[in-house]
């Protein structure tokens, strides 16, 4: 069992989820020359900790009306390369979710992924939602919670509400 | 009886026991996998060893993706028309020895769009066909997740789905394009294949020197048994292991030429790696059953016996007759091997080079002729000879390079040989209008009858 990531201390101190989210933001100690950024979990379950930075054992639990979403950053090497080329955090349609664009594809369910760059720092964003058929009501939802993304000032994390 | 003979009779026991040996190996096999990923769970319950050995999540059901061993001919690496998208970690995987297991996603292409703002094309231009696994009990989902970790190949901003799955005990960023960007999902800590090896000493030694990304490249299907300790394909060559604990590779250049004489059963394990010659342009491997093989100049030539040992001993390629270019040859009561600058030749009578300029002369008579030396090669004013067995070998700068042999060499000692009044002889031993031979020396013509029963007959007698 690999250790559960180490929580951020400059993001949980404002950790401001909507109602109805538990949002976590951490990282993993780096194994040998690895580097390890932080990632931010956000669901609409209880999260009592994930063994996997994309989320497969929370996304594994959704109902028909939750969600998970992912924000993982990546090191500086990332800004500026083809995959990383959109600017700004991507705000996911409802016609953009697919049955298939999920790393683990489960009955029903639907995803959606981008990677992109904001502020000189390289991000992937990954959205299961529990219900592909019932994701125009779900989506609002995954809405309301990437308004609070934060990234200034070299964290991540979820601002309150204005 | 030459080791050319005692090959091919090891070959034929290799062959005939290979197949009973390699389907029960193949048993062992499964059953050595699971006890790894099932432990104690496998043993206890009566669970499908096939199943225990892909591990959990396997059917195409489960949504997961399937290892690129399972789909493509055991080679454990991103297939072609595929590339790195990203990886993912394990921690104390004991599939890796406790250490880290990686997970590399091979992407599939986009064919002939682009994707419109997305990482992903739509599946009209993927250049891969949604399916599930089949042929084994890793009967994951192929080509059909679309999703990327994102640390590889990040110059590619555009890809289809997961084409499969890539396993490596060695950091991705050692052998592809990756960053280091570390990203973990302990869930998959025992996905696998029976196209995949459980970790053993063999694996250990093969991630030790750098697994996908070392010499001898990715792996191809598990490990299995051989005789005297375990072997690992490659996509470069093998990766042995021998009972005592030593680990030895053979590159393809040499392998096609070990397979091809038999393999362990009839080589014996390699005793060194795959190894450049001093000079570093070719490459060889020694075997346990005193076998040699070189990849030099004129191609992969297999040594042994009494000839290795004596090329041996003269210092290998350094050595007069250099580098073997054809494969051991027997005639009679002795066998032969053709090198580069000459030949060493091996009967009763010793085991003896036979350099230029006497060479020649040796291969255009043949050993059934002039039979097999017995000494060395001697210069005495400007002429080499060297006896054999069944005549003289002959040569000077003015003369060229003969045999002298049978009938006609009788009557040449008779009269003297190199000292002799014919002097050197100037042509190889050809026939004559009578059905019987000749040849010609420097100072006339000797003529044999077609039978040795009758006597040699001196039709030019000598000028002097």
């Amino acid at each position: 069992m690999i250790p559960e990531p180490r929580a951020d201390p400059l993001a949980v101190r404002a950790l401001r989820p909507p109602p109805g989210w538990s949002a976590r933001v951490g990282w993993r100690a780096a194994g040998d020359g690895e580097q390890s950024h932080r990632v931010l979990h956000a669901a609409t379950i209880p999260m009592t900790g994930s063994r996997s930075d994309y989320g497969s054992d929370i996304a594994a639990r959704l109902g028909v009306d939750d969600s998970l979403v992912v924000l993982l950053e990546f090191g500086a090497s990332a800004v500026g390369t083809a995959l990383f080329a959109p600017r700004g955090l991507p705000v996911p349609q409802v016609t953009q979710f697919d049955p298939n664009m999920l790393q683990r594809t489960l009955p029903g369910q639907s995803g959606f992924q981008r990677f992109f760059t904001v502020d000189g720092r390289a991000f992937c964003l990954y959205v299961v939602l529990g219900s592909h058929a019932r994701r125009a009501r779900t989506v609002p939802r995954v809405h309301a919670l990437l308004s609070r993304v934060d990234v200034a000032d070299g964290t991540l994390t979820l601002r309150g509400p204005a | 009886m030459t080791f050319t003979t005692k090959l091919a009779t090891g070959v034929g026991n290799a062959l005939e026991h290979r197949f009973s040996r390699r389907s029960l190996l193949g048993r062992a096999a499964v059953v050595g996998a699971a006890v790894t990923v099932g432990g104690l769970d496998f043993v206890l319950r009566p669970t499908p060893a096939y199943a225990a050995v892909c591990g959990p999540g396997a059917s195409c059901g489960d949504g997961w993706t399937a290892m690129c061993c399972t789909i493509n001919a055991g080679v454990n690496q991103c297939p072609p028309g595929s590339f790195a998208g990203g990886w993912w970690k394990a921690d104390g995987a004991s599939l890796c020895g406790g250490q880290a297991r990686y997970y590399i996603d091979c992407q599939g292409e986009c064919t002939h769009c682009g994707c419109n703002g997305s990482p992903f094309c739509t599946d009209t231009c993927w250049n891969c066909e949604r399916r599930c696994a089949s042929g084994t009990c890793d009967e994951r989902r192929v080509c059909w997740n679309v999703f990327r970790y994102g640390q590889c190949n990040q110059q590619v901003g555009c890809s289809g789905p997961v084409l499969c799955r890539m396993i490596s005990c060695v950091p991705p960023w050692k052998f592809e394009s990756c960053t280091t960007d570390a990203a973990t999902d302990d869930n998959t800590t025992d996905h696998t294949a029976p196209c995949l090896s459980p970790w053993s000493p063999l694996q250990s030694s093969y991630a030790s020197i750098g697994g996908a990304g070392s010499v001898l490249g990715a792996e191809v299907g598990a490990e299995y048994a051989v005789a005297g300790g375990t072997a690992q394909h490659t996509t470069a060559g093998r990766l042995y292991r021998s009972s005592a604990g030593a680990d030895r590779w053979v590159l393809n250049a040499v392998l096609t030429t070990y397979v091809a004489h038999g393999e362990v059963d009839a080589l014996g394990l390699p005793t060194t790696n795959t190894t450049k010659t001093a000079d570093g342009h070719y490459a060889y491997n020694d075997f346990a059953e005193n076998f040699s093989i070189y990849v030099g100049p004129s191609g992969s030539w297999l040594l042994g016996g009494p000839i290795r040992t004596l090329w041996v001993q003269l210092g290998r390629e350094n050595a007069a007759v250099g580098y073997p270019s054809g494969p051991d040859a027997a005639v009679g009561a002795g066998n032969w091997q053709v090198f580069v600058h000459g030949v060493i030749a091996s009967s009763t009578a010793g085991t003896l080079e036979i350099l230029a300029p006497v060479a020649a002369g040796w291969l255009n008579a043949g050993a059934a002729n002039v039979g097999y030396p017995t000494a060395a090669a001697a210069v005495n004013g400007g002429v080499t000879t060297q006896t054999c067995t069944a005549g003289l070998l002959c040569a000077s700068s003015a003369t060229g390079s003969h045999a002298v042999y049978g009938d006609i060499y009788a009557a040449w000692q008779a009269d003297g040989g190199v000292s002799g009044s014919y002097g050197l002889p100037t042509a190889d031993v050809a026939v004559n209008g009578g059905g019987g031979t000749y040849q010609t020396f420097q100072e006339g013509r000797i003529d044999a009858a077609p039978s040795r029963s009758h006597p040699q007959r001196h039709v030019v007698p000598p000028r002097r």
